[in-house]
């Protein structure tokens, strides 16, 4: 008689669907969650309209990024406003405006996120491999870790653009070399925490090895940390490449980049305050788009931890 | 105390229809509907029910500290004669404290961590009394003495962290009595605390009550120890209060279906070991959907077509004694102690088992310790001896219990035993062989033989994983079978321990405590296994859960030949359950033998003082228990005292026990304990003792 | 408590020759030859060969390492390649007003951070909630150079209330420690409010309410304490941060400070420049954490005991 306790309740509430769902459920009910937020869906949008702006600016703008019009300057070299050939003007070299920024926007999430995909491999790598050893792995790890934390990430990149000349290659790894480290402590932390929690103990008791361990049971759990941390942090990531064009080593001119505007921009704030201002709304977008999805990414997961 | 019922106007609280209710977003729960209640000056009324009946509701409505989106709706609580349920909240602000205060379960959080013991006591009533902050200094100091904290003014300056458990919640008592209000409220106040502590502060609370003349509602879900403590009890069921009764009428003459069917589902410690225990079938009711009838009656097994259709209301022969059902226990039926439940599922097993089979299981002379602060340069400085010097065996087929309270390295040897910790001295032996003495695959196949059931399913399951899957992870790990028959052996499993099938597909937070505890136990069983090492494996659960989860274990033991090694610290369960027992205190083992042996003639004093401070859910004679209840409070592990460890709180005491650690010495067949001055003379059996007695 | 101190101090000891020793591999891996730089492009290879042997540059490395901390003991970061200045001359007069400049904005985005929160968890999900987390999120998205800039043209130039940089007037201080101390207070809204709401819900604030103290009380006396333990964490984390933004900051703002030194230092390949101010940045940090610490030890009472008990 007993037994009949088992009978499943169905409490306050919650929806006993049966339906079969995915095991790997956590990003994307969680990104179906996020859906159902406000600022989870401004978020969505402003990424999308970002990314998918970027993948095609070949396509969208109207003109060359480079290409330096002479009828985008006038008489006196003054560059021309807005207008039906250059919807946002012509910058100080006479080149649209317009197409300058998607194509500076595609440069900039472009190292942006293959930055963050080098920065997130390295930090989860070098997080589960210190909090899941342990012992002198964890001290050698962590106490590297802990010097290139105390140094100004924008200088350590500054310090190695020196050494390797950067193209646009070695600016993804400095970028991504200087962005893991709080990723890995983040990470560490984490997994110190799953490798106390018991249901590793009952994995190592039915015998799973570290390989097991680690792969089903420690990264399902540090997953959605990495997914929710990585978004977040391709704001701060697109900052930072801005940032870098500003003190002259970020992505070179010509090449078109957000921050490089906005750094050549500065030059004529007083006279054309506009091309300081229009790339640096389009950046702030983007940091807010990228926050306001890791944010309610952050908030949905949370639900279900 | 009888005639308080009638006395509404001149109790000191009188609570009247009261209704709270908590507003979420899946809708309005009622979690207090109708409840009536008064409280005399120096009286003591229980509340008890189980987890989610309302009860710390009820009493967190009094003072109106209640979680957000709820309120109390309608209804009146007369303080004095004064209502408090239409006062402004800077009104009832004003009572906290000083008219009415409350003593929360669990010392550790309740007290604020970053601020001295010493203002965070003296705070209400510099509040209230307007006091400077000397006289709070020198009020406190009072209090604290008054709440028997030795060296109290050594503690003003202290932090919780600093002090033990006990002393955590003598500190949180001083703190709600500082100003002497007319009414406490004790919410579950021994709940987190150690059966020898819980005792002490219980009495402690009886103490202050009549000394200060102060009401007490003193929640909690332990039956025992309202017997112990309360002088009238209320029972409540999905928000309501079902029965309502004086102490000694609940226990001997217990008339609501359900309080019996609580009262009954308690093993005790004379309970008969050989009958089940009776269960309550199903979990409470949803309390955002009222039922139009009785809420028990889904559960009841008296229940009628009336039950199911009109709600019965509170009323008995008595005004003391009132009740709210339809079909009472009669009063001439049997005691409820000794329930005519039907025998089943447990043979009679002789307790010489353990010498006649060869053992399963053996230790011998195992030390685990552990170094405390580690760092780089105090490594190997200082270490706790977590587990001392033990040795026992454990027959095939036996159930071997291990009580004792928290600290005392128990948890510790089970791990030992399961191989999640290796000793540092010493050796487990499972069938003759050590762990390390294996080589890898045949570590990887000993695995399949020890299995460990966790205190706390829910901390043991991936939160990630399906149910079904983290069933199949062993046999996946352990290469067992193809897919198909994985999945038939989980199936079989699962209606083994009376789950259905559905919850395959459900994960681990979709499932009710103990329903979670039967998934724990069939993931132990898909290997195999010869030996379960079970962790507290009903102390989170429900009292009505708790029976269901002991019956299971005992039809499992039967069904697949299982030995069991339980570890807890619930003496009454660990003695219905077990063969026999082994008592440690600091680590070490000082007393073992058969269960009743041990139970009924203990040799070692502490292992009397703790079946001593065990709250009983029965009537006893002049009401609070007197005797030998053990006094202080558990020494450092780090720095345990010379000899026999328990000197430091044994009555019997003496000069040789400090210069002496006394070893395990033989008194019947299996009975040993480590004691120089024990309660019975050695070598004697337990059958003599029980004639000479 | 002075073994406390002691162990904190030994492990910013420990930091700082950490970030001194990575600097002096980065530095001796580098393809640049100081030699060609000092000598200047058209140099016959002979000047170049004898001012890299004058360099000591020709020496095993270890000795290089050796000696390089010895020098450093000294107090001496070598010349610059460009300008041939004592470097640790320029950094000590560049250093004040960085110095300032960091102060004035930790202080800042302390004050916002932690007010915002306090507004944010006290009236929960209310207009001022919202309020506050929409003020934490503007300063989130903009990016402290851009804000600069904005900040520039119209305190600067459209309205001069402010100078249009460098560091003549006593108000030069303002318009950065202002952009720095908004753009970084979010994170501390952000997790102050949290932090917050989270003790709020805690079992000993039920205590504090149950003694009959007012809500404010509450707030202020006993869950504020507790909540800044995850801000002032926070804030030793992100000092490093916040000083790449100072360094930025000041190439907008033209302040002498060490950031645009580092910045010119970039520009000419000068090593021993760059090298020299990422050494006292590492050390102001490592200072700035130890700090921390001891602030977090003050706040929490178990710290102490954890780490010396």
């Amino acid at each position: 008689m007993s037994l009949t306790g088992a009978a499943v309740p169905a409490p306050d509430g919650t929806p006993s669907t049966p339906t079969r769902r995915a095991e790997a459920r956590p990003v994307r009910e969680a990104l179906r969650e996020v859906a159902t937020r406000p600022a989870g869906v401004v978020g969505m949008v402003l990424t999308c309209i970002v990314v998918v702006a970027a993948i095609f600016a070949p396509v969208i703008a109207p003109h060359s990024p480079l290409y330096q019009f002479p009828d985008g300057l006038r008489a006196n070299g003054s560059p021309v406003g807005p207008n039906a050939t250059f919807l946002l003007g012509a910058d100080a070299l006479g080149r649209d405006e317009f197409s300058r920024l998607l194509w500076g926007l595609r440069e900039t999430l472009a190292v942006s996120v293959t930055a963050n995909i080098i920065a997130a491999v390295i930090g989860v790598a070098v997080g589960c491999l210190a909090g899941y050893y342990g012992g002198w792995l964890d001290a050698v790890l962590m106490r590297i870790t802990e010097v290139l934390i105390a140094i100004p990430a924008i200088l350590l990149a500054a310090f190695l653009a020196i050494v390797i000349r950067p193209s646009l290659a070695t600016l993804i790894l400095i970028v991504g070399g200087v962005s893991w480290f709080y990723l890995a402590k983040i990470v560490r932390a984490e997994v110190l925490s799953i490798r106390q929690r018991e249901f590793v103990s009952a994995a190592k008791l039915y015998g799973a090895g570290s390989g097991t361990i680690i792969f089903i049971h420690v990264l399902r759990q540090v997953w959605s940390l990495v997914i929710v941390y990585t978004t977040l942090q391709l704001a701060d990531t697109a900052t930072f490449v801005s940032a870098m064009s500003f003190v002259g080593v970020g992505i070179q001119p010509p090449t078109p980049s957000l921050g490089d505007m906005i750094a050549d921009g500065s030059h004529y704030l007083e006279s054309i305050p506009r091309l300081a201002i229009v790339p640096g709304v389009a950046l702030g977008l983007v940091v807010l788009g990228f926050n306001l999805l890791g944010d309610s990414l952050h908030d949905a997961m949370e639900k279900h931890a | 105390m009888v005639g308080n019922v009638a006395a509404g106007d001149t109790a000191l609280l009188q609570v009247n229809d009261l209704h709270t209710d908590i507003t979420t977003r899946q809708g309005v729960v009622h979690a207090v509907s109708g409840v009536s209640l008064c409280i005399d000056a120096g009286e003591t009324v229980g509340l008890v029910g189980e987890s989610g009946c309302g009860k710390t509701m009820t009493a967190m409505s009094l003072v109106r500290l209640l979680p957000g989106g709820a309120g109390i709706t309608s209804g009146s609580i007369k303080l004095d004669g004064r209502d408090l349920v239409p006062l402004a909240d800077s009104q009832i602000r004003s009572l906290r404290g000083s008219q009415i205060s409350v003593v929360f379960q669990d010392p550790m959080t309740s007290l604020n961590p970053t601020m001295a013991i010493g203002h965070q006591i003296s705070e209400s009533f510099r509040l209230h009394r307007s006091a400077s902050r000397r006289q709070a200094r020198s009020r406190a100091l009072e209090v604290l003495g008054l709440v028997g904290m030795p060296r109290p003014s050594e503690r003003l300056g202290e932090y919780p962290h600093q002090l033990s458990g006990g002393m955590r919640q003598r500190a949180m008592i001083a703190l709600a009595l500082v100003c002497e209000p007319k009414l406490l409220i004790a919410d579950e106040p021994t709940t987190a605390l150690d059966a020898t502590i819980q005792a002490q502060i219980l009495e402690l609370l009886d103490n202050l009550r009549q000394r200060l003349g102060m009401g007490m509602l003193l929640v909690t879900h332990d039956m025992g120890v309202i017997a112990g403590h309360a002088d009238r009890v209320l029972v409540m069921y999905a928000g309501k209060i079902v029965e309502s009764a004086p102490t000694e009428g609940i226990f001997a003459d217990p008339r609501h279906r359900y309080t019996e069917a609580l009262l009954k589902s308690v093993p005790s410690l004379d309970q008969d070991r050989s009958r089940r225990l009776s269960t309550i079938p199903g979990t409470p009711p949803d309390l955002s959907h009222p039922l139009r009838g009785c809420s028990f009656a889904p559960r009841c097994s008296f229940a009628t077509d009336q039950c199911n259709e009109s709600e019965p209301i509170l009323d008995g022969e008595t005004e003391a004694h009132r009740y709210a059902c339809y079909h009472p226990r009669s009063t001439t039926a049997a005691s409820v102690t000794e329930p005519a439940s039907h025998k089943a599922g447990r043979s009679q097993r002789p307790t010489t088992l353990a010498r006649e089979s060869p053992p399963i299981l053996s230790l011998a002379s195992v030390s685990r310790r552990y170094p405390v602060g580690a760092g780089v340069f105090r490594r190997g400085s200082e270490s706790i001896k977590a587990v001392s010097d033990v040795s026992l065996t454990v027959a095939q087929g036996e159930t071997f219990g291990l009580v004792g309270e928290s600290g005392c390295g128990k948890s510790t040897l089970g791990r030992l035993i399961v191989a999640l910790e290796r000793p540092d001295e010493g050796s487990v032996l499972i069938n003759g062989t050590a762990f390390d003495a294996l080589s890898k695959p045949q570590q990887r196949q000993r695995r399949r033989d020890v299995q460990l059931v966790f205190q706390d399913s829910y901390s043991a399951m991936n939160p990630k994983m399906r149910i079904g899957s983290i069933m199949r992870d062993p046999l996946r790990v352990q290469r067992v079978g193809s897919a198909a028959e994985q999945r038939a052996r989980v199936t079989a499993l699962l209606d083994s321990v009376g789950l259905p099938q559905r919850v395959t597909d459900r994960f681990p937070h979709e499932l009710s405590g103990g329903q979670r505890q039967r998934v724990g136990f069939a993931r132990a069983l898909t290997l195999s296994p010869k030996l379960i090492v079970a962790d507290e494996p009903v102390s989170a659960l429900d009292v009505s859960v708790q029976a269901q989860i002991i019956n299971l274990m005992q039809s499992l033991q039967s069904e697949f030949n299982l030995t069991y090694v339980i570890v807890s610290h619930d003496l009454s369960v660990v003695r219905y359950v077990a063969d026999r027992i082994g008592v440690m205190y600091l680590g070490r083992l000082v007393e073992i033998g058969p269960s009743d042996a041990v139970y009924k003639h203990p040799a070692h004093p502490y292992t009397a003082g703790l079946l001593e401070s065990i709250p009983i859910p029965r009537l006893q004679q002049g009401n609070a228990k007197q005797g030998s209840a053990i006094r202080g409070e558990l020494p450092s592990a780090i720095h345990p005292p010379s000899g026999c460890p328990f000197r430091t709180r044994c009555p019997r005491a003496q000069d040789r026990c400090a210069n002496e650690a006394p070893i395990l010495r033989g008194f019947s067949s299996g009975h040993s304990a480590a004691c120089h001055f024990p309660l019975i003379p050695v070598g004697a059996s337990a059958d003599d003792i029980g004639r000479t007695i | 408590m002075t073994r406390f101190i002691i162990r904190r101090l030994i492990g910013g000891v420990a930091v700082i020759w950490g970030i001194v020793t990575l600097v002096f591999i980065i530095g001796d891996a580098l393809p640049i030859n100081p030699a060609r730089i000092i000598a200047g492009p058209n140099a016959p290879a002979s000047v170049v060969r004898s001012i890299y042997n004058q360099l000591g540059l020709n020496r095993p490395l270890p000795q290089r390492y050796l000696s390089y901390l010895w020098q450093l003991l000294h107090g001496d970061l070598g010349q610059s390649y460009a300008t041939n200045q004592n470097v640790s001359q320029a950094l000590m007069q560049r250093l004040p007003f960085t110095l300032e400049l960091v102060t004035l904005s930790v202080i800042g985005e302390l004050l916002i951070g932690v007010s915002l929160a306090m507004i944010a968890a006290a009236h929960r999900r209310s207009f001022w909630d919202g309020a506050a987390s929409v003020t934490a999120l503007s300063g989130l998205m903009l990016p402290s150079f851009w804000l600069a800039l904005v900040l520039l043209y119209i305190l600067g130039y459209r309205w001069p209330i402010f100078p249009l940089g460098g560091v003549s007037s006593p108000s030069w201080v303002v318009l950065p420690a202002f952009t720095l101390a908004f753009t970084g207070a979010a994170y501390y809204t952000r997790i102050g409010r949290a932090s917050l709401i989270e003790e709020l819900s805690k079992d000993y604030v039920r205590t504090a309410r149950s003694k009959g103290l007012k809500p404010s009380h509450v707030l202020y006396k006993h869950a504020l304490r507790n909540a800044l333990r995850p801000i002032v964490t926070m804030a030793g984390l992100d000092f490093a941060t916040l000083m790449g933004g100072v360094l930025v900051i000041e190439q907008v703002f033209g302040i002498p400070g060490l950031g645009t030194l580092a910045w010119t230092a970039v520009l000419q390949n000068d090593l021993p420049m760059l090298e020299g101010v990422i050494i006292v940045i590492g050390v102001v940090i490592v200072i700035m954490t130890i700090l921390t610490d001891f602030v977090y030890a003050w706040l929490d009472p178990r710290v102490i005991v954890r780490n010396t008990g």
